[in-house]
C-alpha cells in the first residue's frame, strides 16, 4: 500500500502533454540544481518543488520505472516520460485524497533536515526548562546544531525560548485540527518521548507518507511563522536561511550590470569568469519577473532566433540549428526564457 | 582501606550508587596504583563507570578510543543525561571546521571519545599531546586482535599512539576476550608484566539460554509471535537487515496488541530519539533492531533478547544478549533459526570482503581513481589498509586470514547451535570456569516451557495520548 502511494506521488512531477526527464526532477527535489536543470525545472513548472523531497529525489528513476510498469507513465525516451490517461487519473485521485505541501517554495531557502532537528531541540529545551530541568539527554548530538543553539541561547540571555509555547499555540490555531495535533505530538520534551512518523500514522489512521508530509509542511511553515512573528526566537532560524533559487552572487552581478557595467566588466570587477557571470544573468532571468531582456538581446538577434525556429515550440528548439550564426548560447537561452514566460510552454 | 572508603564515597557522590559491581573496584584500585589495566568484564557490569569515576577522582582528562560512532554517541548522551556536559565525540561525522573548533578548546573537555582512525590525524594527535592526560582508554579492546572476528586495522597502531602520548596510564576494556586475544591486546598496547588483568567470566547466570530450530520462516514468525505475546517484556529482537526489522515490526503490530517499534540507522534522528526514549520509559513492549542498537544504552530491565537472524560470532552474541536483564533478574536469550540462516550469514560474509580481483584492481589504480573507488565498499576497506601502509600482498594475506577467521566464527555459532549445553559451550570458548547452575539452558533438541524462559506477561502501563494540540502543548510546556 505504502509503496503504491510513493509510486503515485511521483506522478505529481509528470505531465500529460510535456515529457519530463527524471534527471531534472531528481535535481530539483534534491536541490542539486544546475542552470540547465533550473531552466527545465522552470519549463516543467516544478521550480517551486525545489528541495521538497530529497529522499524521493534519490530514487526517481526507480520509482518512475515502477510507475511505467503500472501503466501510469509512458516512456518517450531514456528516462523521459509522459503521464498516460490512467496515470493522469491516478494523479488526480492522489491530489484529491492525499496531503501535499502548502508552501513548497519555502523549502528552497533552507536545509529541511537540519532545521527540523534544530526546532525539535528548541522545543525539548523549552519543555525541560518549563519543568526546571537541566539534566536530560539532548535529542541530537550534532555538534554544529548544539553549538549554534548554545551561542544563540546565550545571546538571548536564556530568554529566546520564552514565547515558543505561545508561538506554537498561535500557529496551530490556524491549522487543521488533525494536522495540528499530529505536529504537536511529534515533539519530545520533559517526560514526553514524542511519537515517530509511523506511530502517528497508526494513531490517526493515516498513511505514513501523508503524516511525513504533514510534519514537513507544518515544520517549514512554523519556521517562517516564527521568523515573521517572534523577533527573538525567529532570529535563530533566520540566520540559517539560504538564498533560495536566486543566489546573492547572481543578484550582485545583475545589480552591477544595471549600474552600467557590461558583462566582461562585471566579471573583471568581481574577479569571476565571464561564464559564471553569464550563469548569474540566466539565474536572474529565470527567477525575476521583470527581467530586462532587451538589455541583453538586440531586436535583430531575437528576430533571427525566432525565424530559425519558426513553427517550432520553444521547448523543442535545438541550439545546434544556430551553428551558422555564431550566436552565444546564453542569448538563445534568454530568448527561450522570455518566450516561455510570456507565452507558456505550449507555444 | 582508605582508598576503599574514598572509592565508595566517590561512587555515591558521582553516580549515586552504594555498591560497586564485580570488577569495578579492582580496576579502580589498580588504576589508582598507577598500573595499566586490562578489564575483561561481562556486558552490563558498567565498564564505563570505571574510567568516568577515575576521571572525576584525578580531575584530569580521559581519552577513550571507541570503534563505533553510535557507541560513542550513546556514551556521550548518557553523560549529558547525568548532567556532565564536558564530553565530546571526535569522529568522521564532524566537518573539518567543526573538528578544528573542538581541537582548539580540547582542554575544556573532561571525556574525549575518539575514533581510532582520527587518533592518527596529526592535528588531533598534536592537540591530545598538549593535554595533561589522566587516562587513556581503549574501549572494545578485542578489536585489536587479528585473531578475533571484529578486528579493526586502525587498532593495530594504538600501542605506537600510546607511546606518542608519552605512555599515559591505560585501561583496555572488553566484554569478550579469549586467552589468545588477551595476549595480543597486551602485546599491541605494550603492556608490561605489571599490567593488571581483571577478568570475570562472561557467564550471565540470570539469563536463560535457548536455541530453537524452525522449519521455515512461517514457523519462525509464528514462534516469534508466541514468545512475544507470552513473555514479560520489554524485549529486543535483533535482525541482520533493516528491511526484515521493519517487516517483522509490522507483523507484530498487526497480529498482536504489543507496542512495538523499529530502530535502525535509516531512520530520521527525531524518530530514533522517540523510539529510544519510549523504550527507556517502558512505553514499548518490543524493539525490532539491527545489531548496532543499544551498544551503550543503559536499560536495566530488558527481559528477553531474540535473535531472528544468527549472530556473526560468539563474541557478538554475548555482547548482544548481554543487554538482557542487567538488573540481575531472570531473563532469556533466544535464537530462532532455520537451516538457510547459516547460508545467509555465509553469503553476507563473502559479500563483505573484497575478492582477489578487486584487491588487484584497486592497487593497480592511480591515486585519483583510488579516491573515487574508496567511496564504496569493499574498496573503502582496501583504502584503509593502504593508508595504514599495507602492501597488496599483505592485504591479500590479511583478507584471506580474516575470511578464514570469520568463517571459523560462524562455525563456532553452528557449534553453539548444536551444543548439548549452551552455557558450557560459551564458557569453554572464552576459557572460563563454569559452575553448575539450575535453569541453565535449552539446546535445540530440548523443548522449553515459557515459564523457563521468563515471567508471564503483564500489560504495559497506558501512555496518555491527547486528542487536541492544546492538551499536548499544555503538558509539554507545563501550563
Amino acid at each position: 500500500m505504502a509503496e503504491n502511494l510513493v509510486i503515485a506521488r511521483i506522478l505529481l512531477y509528470f505531465d500529460e502533454k510535456q515529457a519530463h526527464r527524471t534527471a531534472v526532477i531528481r535535481q530539483i527535489l534534491g536541490n542539486h540544481l544546475t542552470m540547465s536543470s533550473m531552466f527545465w525545472g522552470m519549463c516543467y513548472g516544478l521550480l517551486t518543488e525545489t528541495n521538497t523531497d530529497p529522499e524521493l529525489g534519490q530514487k526517481v528513476e526507480l520509482v518512475a520505472s515502477l510507475a511505467h510498469k503500472k501503466g501510469w507513465l509512458k516512456q518517450v525516451a531514456k528516462n523521459t516520460y509522459v503521464l498516460t490517461p490512467k496515470g493522469a487519473d491516478m494523479k488526480a485521485r492522489y491530489l484529491a485524497e492525499h496531503k501535499t505541501l502548502q508552501n513548497p517554495e519555502l523549502f528552497s531557502f533552507f536545509n529541511y533536515r537540519r532545521l527540523t532537528t534544530l526546532l525539535h531541540l528548541c522545543i525539548q529545551v523549552a519543555s525541560e526548562k518549563s519543568y526546571q530541568q537541566a539534566k536530560y539527554q539532548p535529542l541530537t548530538l550534532n555538534y554544529d546544531i548544539l553549538q549554534l543553539f548554545k551561542r544563540w541561547y546565550q545571546q538571548t540571555n536564556g530568554q529566546g525560548l520564552d514565547h515558543l509555547a505561545e508561538d506554537l499555540e498561535q500557529f496551530l490555531s490556524q491549522e487543521d485540527t488533525t494536522e495540528a495535533v499530529i505536529f504537536a505530538q511529534n515533539f519530545a520534551g520533559y517526560h514526553e518521548s514524542g511519537f515517530t512518523t509511523s506511530q502517528l500514522a497508526q494513531m490517526h489512521q493515516l498513511d505514513i507518507s501523508d503524516v511525513a508530509l504533514i510534519l514537513r509542511d507544518l515544520t517549514a511553515r512554523f519556521i517562517f511563522f516564527s521568523i515573521k512573528h517572534d523577533p527573538t526566537f525567529g532570529t535563530l532560524f533566520k540566520s540559517q536561511l539560504g538564498e533560495g533559487l536566486l543566489t546573492k552572487s547572481a543578484l550582485k552581478s545583475y545589480q552591477l550590470f544595471q549600474n552600467g557595467y557590461d558583462l566582461p566588466k562585471v566579471a573583471q570587477v568581481r574577479r569571476l569568469k565571464l561564464s559564471t557571470v553569464i550563469e548569474h544573468i540566466l539565474n536572474c532571468a529565470m527567477i525575476l519577473d521583470d527581467f530586462p531582456y532587451q538589455a541583453f538581446l538586440l531586436e535583430d538577434e531575437i528576430k533571427l532566433i525566432e525565424k530559425v525556429f519558426q513553427g517550432q515550440k520553444t521547448l523543442t528548439w535545438n541550439f545546434h540549428a544556430l551553428a551558422d550564426f555564431k550566436l552565444p548560447f546564453y542569448k538563445y537561452r534568454l530568448v527561450q526564457i522570455m518566450r516561455i514566460k510570456i507565452y507558456g510552454t505550449d507555444y | 582501606m582508605v582508598q576503599t572508603i574514598d572509592l565508595n564515597a566517590a561512587l555515591m557522590k558521582y553516580f549515586g550508587y552504594q555498591h560497586f559491581k564485580p570488577g569495578q573496584k579492582e580496576i579502580l584500585e589498580a588504576l589508582l596504583a598507577q598500573k595499566n589495566v586490562l578489564g575483561i568484564l561481562p556486558t552490563g557490569v558498567g565498564k564505563s563507570l570505571c574510567y568516568q569515576l577515575y576521571g572525576y577522582l584525578v580531575k584530569k582528562t580521559v581519552v577513550i578510543v571507541s570503534p563505533l560512532i553510535s557507541l560513542m554517541q550513546d556514551q556521550v548522551a548518557n553523560l549529558y543525561l547525568r548532567g556532565e556536559k564536558k564530553a565530546i565525540a571526535l569522529n568522521s561525522n564532524l566537518t573539518f571546521a567543526q573538528r578544528r573548533e573542538i581541537l582548539a578548546k580540547l582542554k575544556f573537555f573532561r571525556f574525549i571519545y575518539v575514533s581510532p582512525e582520527l587518533l592518527k590525524n596529526p592535528a588531533v594527535l598534536a592537540a591530545l599531546q598538549k593535554l595533561d592526560l589522566g587516562l587513556f582508554v581503549v574501549d572494545e579492546a578485542h578489536c585489536i586482535s587479528t585473531w578475533g572476528p571484529d578486528f579493526r586495522p586502525d587498532y593495530l597502531d594504538l600501542g605506537k599512539i600510546r607511546q606518542r602520548l608519552a605512555n599515559p596510564l591505560t585501561l583496555a576494556l572488553t566484554a569478550t576476550a579469549t586467552l589468545k586475544v588477551e595476549m595480543q591486546i597486551k602485546q599491541i598496547l605494550f603492556f608490561d608484566a605489571q599490567t593488571k588483568v581483571v577478568r570475570f567470566a562472561v557467564n550471565r547466570a540470570n539469563i536463560f539460554l535457548d536455541v530453537e530450530e524452525v522449519s521455515d520462516e512461517a514457523q519462525k514468525n509464528a514462534r516469534l509471535l508466541e514468545l512475544t505475546t507470552n513473555l514479560q517484556g520489554p524485549g529486543l529482537i535483533y535482525f541482520s537487515s533493516k528491511k526484515k526489522a521493519e517487516e517483522i515490526n509490522q507483523l507484530i503490530l498487526q497480529k498482536s496488541d504489543l507496542k512495538s517499534a523499529v530502530y535502525h540507522a535509516g531512520m530520521a534522528n527525531e524518530d530514533r530519539f522517540a523510539v529510544l526514549e519510549q523504550f527507556l520509559r517502558d512505553e514499548l513492549d518490543i524493539i525490532c533492531a539491527t545489531s548496532a542498537f543499544g551498544m551503550g544504552i543503559n536499560k536495566q530491565n530488558i527481559r528477553y533478547i531474540i535473535h531472528y537472524h544468527l549472530p556473526s560470532s560468539l563474541e557478538d552474541y554475548v555482547q548482544e544478549y548481554g543487554r538482557c536483564s542487567r538488573d540481575g533478574q531472570k531473563g532469556a536469550a533466544i535464537i530462532l533459526y532455520q537451516d538457510s540462516d547459516l547460508d545467509l550469514q555465509k553469503y553476507l560474509l563473502e559479500k563483505t570482503f573484497p575478492k582477489l580481483q578487486e584487491i588487484t584492481y584497486f592497487f593497480k589504480q592511480n591515486k585519483v581513481l583510488r579516491q573515487i573507488l574508496q567511496e564504496n565498499p569493499p574498496f573503502d576497506l582496501l583504502a584503509r589498509y593502504q593508508q595504514l601502509g599495507f602492501t597488496q600482498a599483505q592485504v591479500e594475506r590479511l583478507i584471506k586470514e580474516r575470511l578464514v577467521e570469520r568463517k571459523q566464527a560462524l562455525d563456532e555459532i553452528k557449534s553453539y547451535l548444536g551444543s548439548n549445553c549452551l552455557r558450557k559451550k560459551i564458557a569453554q570458548y572464552f576459557g572460563d570456569q563454569l559452575p553448575e547452575q539450575a535453569n541453565c539452558c535449552s539446546p535445540q533438541n530440548e523443548t522449553v516451557s515459557l515459564s523457563q524462559l521468563g515471567q508471564k506477561k503483564v500489560a504495559l502501563a497506558k501512555r496518555a495520548t491527547f486528542e487536541d494540540y492544546q492538551s499536548v502543548l499544555k503538558k509539554l510546556f507545563n501550563q
